[in-house]
């Protein structure tokens, strides 16, 4: 039986998705705005075109059992238990996916 | 594992290439769909992650249908549905032969087909303007697509701007999701964008989005919410996010602030051309219809021999022109692979497709904001390039200081414009305007950014699964 809730974490914090949920709408409804920081460090960026594209909101997140992390883009990754993710500091910017 | 050949493959599965792919499976092709969802809709028709998120008919009765209508076409006899796909790639194998690759997070993946169709939709035109880069200001398409998808409101006080009537059914949904809009700033006035017009001639009625664009500003009247016609936002002010955006009347006057968390920008569409323009398919530059878009023939071919477009692609048209496109292009597709094809069922096709257009071509004009608005907003400190943050102020010094450069991938080089990971997806309309602007040429003399494979960004742990051996032709 699915779970009703998937647990991950952002930055520390705790996220609650609801199941299949992308990690995107996850972070919005729990009121973070922000996914990273630009590469000079001069902004802070979040989702654009919620569709895959602009590769604004990815995160830096590490799949349970991995124990490595790879740069995904929020608006196309569904929430999986156990997710850690980190808000992108500065220089740290190439994507994965 | 899905097969690996194939007669057609099609690169998008919203409403052009699903209606391709029941067309191409009637004629008894064998058909690939890939797209980058799980299931079939393409961004007009995204389905929920999960049933039951919002009620069935939030979204209307065309959407609500085109989920299992389009889910029944995925399942027939003859057709894969390849979800979760990127493609990323498309090579020409000898005569008639192409090799589509595409990945997921964890693979790259290939198969080959005789022709190609590409039906892969559009985005939101980017429109740098001050503080567009602010977490908060979105796309109204992206604002559409979190809806849709996930039933999520980026944000509780929401703000939509520009020059699009889909912004203001996008109002009237956030109603429905009782989470009325702050305001809706549109740059035409009423008249210009037709929706003052008491009673709208035939063919406006026959625009979906025209349609419900006026029942749209019923909804938003009956509620409160103002719709501000002929003005424009020119900045997005904030911190760490969006806290307030500033508007004016768009032929100048006094600065207006609206306190809110989300800004949702659409002044149309960009057409996703890039498998077109990396496969060598000559494209040509529609200002207001999508940007660098594909010709073609009559019945859908471009240049390139075996590969066709439907939809957006071929210049931004809408769902219907998409299903009519796409229908049209599998004819010529059965026909072109010896296929015996109905010679009504063309013509009727090439009418009905004739048709759509026209209305398309009635849309793009009332939904032109007009370079002349968009140009102006930006300033020196505005992000062109937001991948890389290269300033408008410091691409205009590098190209004053380098005479030479005329086009975009030339002013790529030395700038970084266009380098970052949306492939220059969000600046490039701004960097060939600004290269016109500057050298006193057409913006479109500048070119469109060199499209190479893979033309979107591939996880190298995928592309290390892919094996030389996998690739035998």
């Amino acid at each position: 039986m699915p779970a009703d809730v998937v647990r991950f974490t952002f930055d520390g914090r705790p996220v609650e998705a609801r199941p299949g949920e992308c990690l995107a709408a996850a972070l919005l409804r729990a009121g973070h705005a922000a996914f990273r920081t630009t590469p000079d460090g001069r902004g802070k960026r979040g989702p654009v075109c919620g569709m895959g594209l602009c590769f604004d909101c990815r995160v830096a997140v590490t799949r349970p059992g991995t124990g490595h992390e790879m740069m995904l883009r929020a608006c196309v990754t569904r929430a999986e238990d156990g997710m850690a993710l980190r808000s992108v500091p500065f220089a740290e910017n190439e994507p994965d996916a | 594992m899905p097969e690996l050949r194939y007669d057609l493959a099609i690169v998008g599965g919203g409403p052009g290439g699903m209606a391709a792919a029941a067309t191409a499976a009637d004629h008894g092709l064998r058909v690939a769909v890939l797209d980058e969802q799980e299931i079939p809709g393409g961004q007009i028709y995204r389905r929920p992650f999960a049933e039951g998120l919002f009620p069935a008919d939030r979204f209307g009765r065309d959407y609500q249908e085109a989920g299992p209508a389009l889910r029944a076409i995925a399942m027939r006899e003859g057709v894969t549905w390849i979800g979760g796909a990127s493609v990323f790639g498309l090579q020409q194998r000898g005569e008639a032969a192409f090799a589509v690759l595409w990945n997921t997070v964890d693979r790259v993946s290939k198969l080959l087909a005789e022709r190609v169709l590409v039906a892969a939709g559009c985005f939101d035109m980017a429109v740098p303007f001050p503080g567009w880069t602010l977490p908060g200001v979105m796309g109204a398409g992206g604002m559409q697509a979190l809806l849709k998808g996930q039933g999520v409101l980026p944000g509780g006080r929401i703000v939509l701007a520009g020059s699009h009537p889909l912004l203001l059914v996008i109002a009237a949904q956030l109603v429905a999701f009782d989470q009325p809009p702050l305001a809706v700033i549109l740059t035409q006035s009423p008249t210009r964008a037709g929706i003052g017009m008491r009673a709208p001639v035939t063919a406006l009625r026959n625009i979906g989005v025209f349609r419900e664009g006026l029942i749209a500003c019923h909804t938003l009247r009956r509620v409160g919410v103002p719709i501000h016609f002929g003005h424009v936002v020119t900045e997005a002010r904030g911190g760490d996010r969006l806290e307030s955006i500033g508007f004016r009347p768009v032929a100048g006057g006094a600065l207006r602030d609206i306190t809110c968390d989300t800004l949702g920008v659409g002044y149309g569409f960009t057409a996703s051309t890039e498998l077109i323009r990396q496969v060598g398919a000559p494209c040509r530059w529609s200002r207001a219809g999508g940007g660098w878009i594909a010709e073609h023939d009559e019945d859908m071919r471009t240049a390139v021999p075996g590969v066709f477009v439907a939809g957006e692609v071929a210049g931004i048209g809408g769902a219907p022109t998409a299903r009519a496109e796409g229908a049209l292009a599998a004819l010529s597709i059965a026909r072109d692979a010896g296929r015996r094809v109905d010679a009504g069922r063309v013509r009727r096709a090439r009418g009905e497709r004739a048709r759509r257009r026209r209305f398309a071509a009635l849309l793009e004009r009332l939904a032109d904001p007009g370079d002349d608005v968009l140009r102006t907003l930006r300033d020196s400190d505005t992000a062109l390039c937001r991948c890389e943050n290269v300033s408008v102020g410091d691409f205009r010094a590098t190209l004053a200081a380098n005479p030479t450069i005329r086009s975009a991938d030339a002013a790529k080089l030395l700038t970084r414009t266009g380098m970052g990971p949306c492939q220059g997806r969000f600046c490039h309309r701004a960097v060939m305007e600004e290269i016109g602007a500057l050298r006193a040429i057409p913006a479109e003399s500048a070119g469109a950014f060199h499209a190479r494979m893979p033309v979107r960004p591939v996880p190298l742990a995928a592309m290390a699964a892919f094996h030389p051996a996998d690739d035998t032709d």
